[in-house]
């Protein structure tokens, strides 16, 4: 295996730093020289699940100046993974040290054993809001710690080992948060309020295969060898080594897949219609059917109806014209002339507060504008700046209101 | 293998059980799952096995003291290790006139980087190349080094713990990861060069 691994890039490192050497009698070579002093912050960065999706593709840009740090970059991923333990027997004893000193400080410290221990108000098996951060937290656990090693057997759990090969791995959000994680071939993908993504435990070795229900943003690793596939909804887009941003999620009116940069191919599950090929700077909305977006799983395979599909460019906003499909993975809620409904969809997910819009013809207003540190109070006041409307926020239920409006009494 | 990170929804979970009930489990199950990044995290500063889990029990005998406004604390990780970090350097301050050092300890701090190379990319004598680079390192760069790398703590996080700002973190990691990067280097030409060979 080695051998095919490593000497791929050997062949392609001769003729960069040839032309490294045509590069540096330029007299752009100060640029690459600070170029290489930033690369290991953003290194460090992407590594450690800093960088921002700019940071992201800074990196991307630099990788391709310089593909021989790709191997440096995999290496210390590797030993990024590593992580010092200590054996459960060891900590046992520490703490077993510990009650003795806490019992001398603390008579009224009760012994080990004592019934005394009140139930647990927080029982996981009973809530599932409970159990989604914690899947989402075994999800980080298995990507920054490496699933190499999850989905090892190992011989003091290789019941839960072999149960967690047959499984997928899933990492799922809640609305209200919203997550990065680090998949086993460098990949990183930051996943939206309410999304969910699942991959085999196999991901990696034949196929790069992921599902995806929501909003993710995928910084894709290179591997022509090995392409990588999203399924959502009713399509399936596959990519060869990139950047772009699908939403998907259920009850939408449209599926977006915004690239950002590379190339991908856009596929139809049903085949009802030819693939699509996207280039940089473009968006690709599918319309779900209106019987489908209650019930994305299912689309019928035996009757293959077509979907209005257009490619529309990427938009930007703000002075510094970010890109708005975007925009979440920096933390910002962008809305570009959206009705209240939408944005109050988009505002759901992401405070992860229910709202309800009591009057249907406040759906006529429509907003531009974003949000970043507000919480939904302050967003919700500064919107009522921009139309008339009341709020109510109720056992974390916001409600929205017309303005009372006095009759005129004769 | 190294321990699973703890979520920290359940610390937060703990948090509360702690210090409404005096719930010993959740105390017991914070102390365990905290005890091996901390443990760790203090080795790094004094090298003394001993020392670094007395530290961890003052520790904790503060948490048990103050259980009662434990719900007040925004980040308990984040607080354990800056309460540990200022433990350990009143220790420090206590040895300037009696220094020893323990060579047993030592060896054990140096087996901290636990990883099984045959699942990797990286060979065994990479990863012992690595180990020294990193053992090198200067103080403060190694301890955020492994802060962010170890223990998964967010930049701002580890610049709370050790005092600093976030560019100092940013820069840290940076300078280490390069320092790493030249011992890496090293070995990926050779397996080329040997693969080719091939």
């Amino acid at each position: 295996m080695s051998a095919a691994v490593f000497s791929f890039p050997w062949v392609i490192n001769i003729f960069i730093s040839f032309g490294g050497i045509l590069i540096f009698a330029c007299p752009y070579s100060y640029c690459l020289h600070m170029l290489n002093e930033e690369i290991w912050n953003l290194i460090a960065k992407k590594l450690s699940g800093e960088a921002n999706s700019d940071e992201l593709l800074a990196l991307e840009k630099a990788l391709r100046l310089d593909p021989d740090l790709h191997y440096s970059l995999q290496a210390i991923q590797d030993i990024w993974a590593s992580n010092p333990g200590l054996p459960n027997d060891f900590v046992e004893k520490a703490f077993a040290n510990h009650e003795d000193r806490l019992r001398c400080v603390f008579s009224d410290y009760p012994d080990a054993g004592s019934p005394s221990a009140p139930p647990d108000p927080f029982p996981e098996k009973n809530s599932k809001r409970r159990m989604r951060p914690l899947l989402v937290l075994a999800g980080l656990f298995i990507v920054f710690l490496g699933t190499y090693y999850a989905v090892q057997p190992r011989p003091e759990s290789a019941e839960a080992a072999r149960k967690a090969e047959k499984k997928p791995s899933e990492v799922s959000t809640q609305y209200g948060t919203r997550t990065k994680l680090l998949l086993p071939d460098g990949t990183s993908v930051w996943l939206n309020s309410g999304s969910r993504l699942t991959y085999d435990s196999s991901y990696g070795e034949v196929t790069r295969e992921v599902s995806l229900t929501g909003e993710a943003f995928f910084d894709v690793a290179k591997n022509k060898q090995i392409p990588f596939v999203i399924h959502t909804g009713k399509i399936n887009i596959k990519v060869l080594g990139t950047a772009f941003n699908v939403k998907s999620y259920p009850g939408d009116r449209t599926i977006e897949t915004s690239l950002i940069q590379g190339r991908i191919e856009v596929e139809f599950q049903d085949h009802s219609q030819s693939s699509v090929i996207l280039h940089p700077n473009q968006k690709l909305v599918v319309e779900n059917n209106p019987g489908e977006t209650g019930h994305p799983a299912k689309i019928t395979a035996d009757q293959p109806v077509k979907s209005a599909v257009s490619i529309n460019p990427v938009s930007h906003f703000g002075p510094d014209s970010l890109i708005t499909e975007t925009a979440w993975v920096d933390n910002l809620l962008v809305f570009q002339d959206e009705s209240f409904t939408d944005l109050a969809k988009k505002m759901e997910r992401w405070y992860g507060t229910h709202m309800v819009i009591e009057d249907q013809s406040l759906d006529t207003l429509h907003f531009t504008g974003s949000f970043e540190k507000e919480n939904i109070r302050q967003a919700l006041t500064a919107l009522q700046l921009l139309s008339k409307f009341n709020f109510t926020i109720q056992n974390g239920e916001v409600h929205i209101q017309k303005t009372y409006q006095p009759k005129n009494k004769i | 293998m190294g321990e699973m990170m703890i979520a920290a929804t359940r610390i937060q979970q703990l948090q509360t059980r702690i210090a409404r009930f005096d719930d010993q489990q959740a105390y017991r199950e914070l102390y365990t799952s905290l005890y091996p990044s901390l443990y760790h995290f203090i080795l790094e500063m004094i090298k003394s096995r001993q020392i670094a889990e007395e530290i961890i029990s003052d520790v904790f005998i503060k948490i048990w003291e103050k259980r009662k406004a434990l719900e007040e604390i925004h980040n308990l990780r984040v607080y354990c290790f800056v309460a540990a970090k200022n433990f350990t350097l009143n220790q420090l301050e206590k040895q300037k006139k009696t220094a020893t050092c323990n060579l047993d300890d030592y060896a054990a701090h140096l087996q901290s980087m636990s990883v099984d190379p045959e699942q990797m990319m990286i060979t065994e004598e990479m990863l012992k190349r690595v180990q020294q680079v990193v053992e090198s390192l200067p103080a403060r760069c190694r301890l955020a080094f492994k802060l962010v790398k170890e223990n998964g703590f967010r930049y701002k996080e580890a610049a709370e713990i050790l005092d600093v700002s976030t560019k100092t973190i940013e820069n840290q990691l940076a300078i280490a990861l390069k320092k790493i990067n030249a011992a890496v280097h090293f070995d990926v030409c050779r397996s080329i060069q040997l693969s080719v060979g091939n």
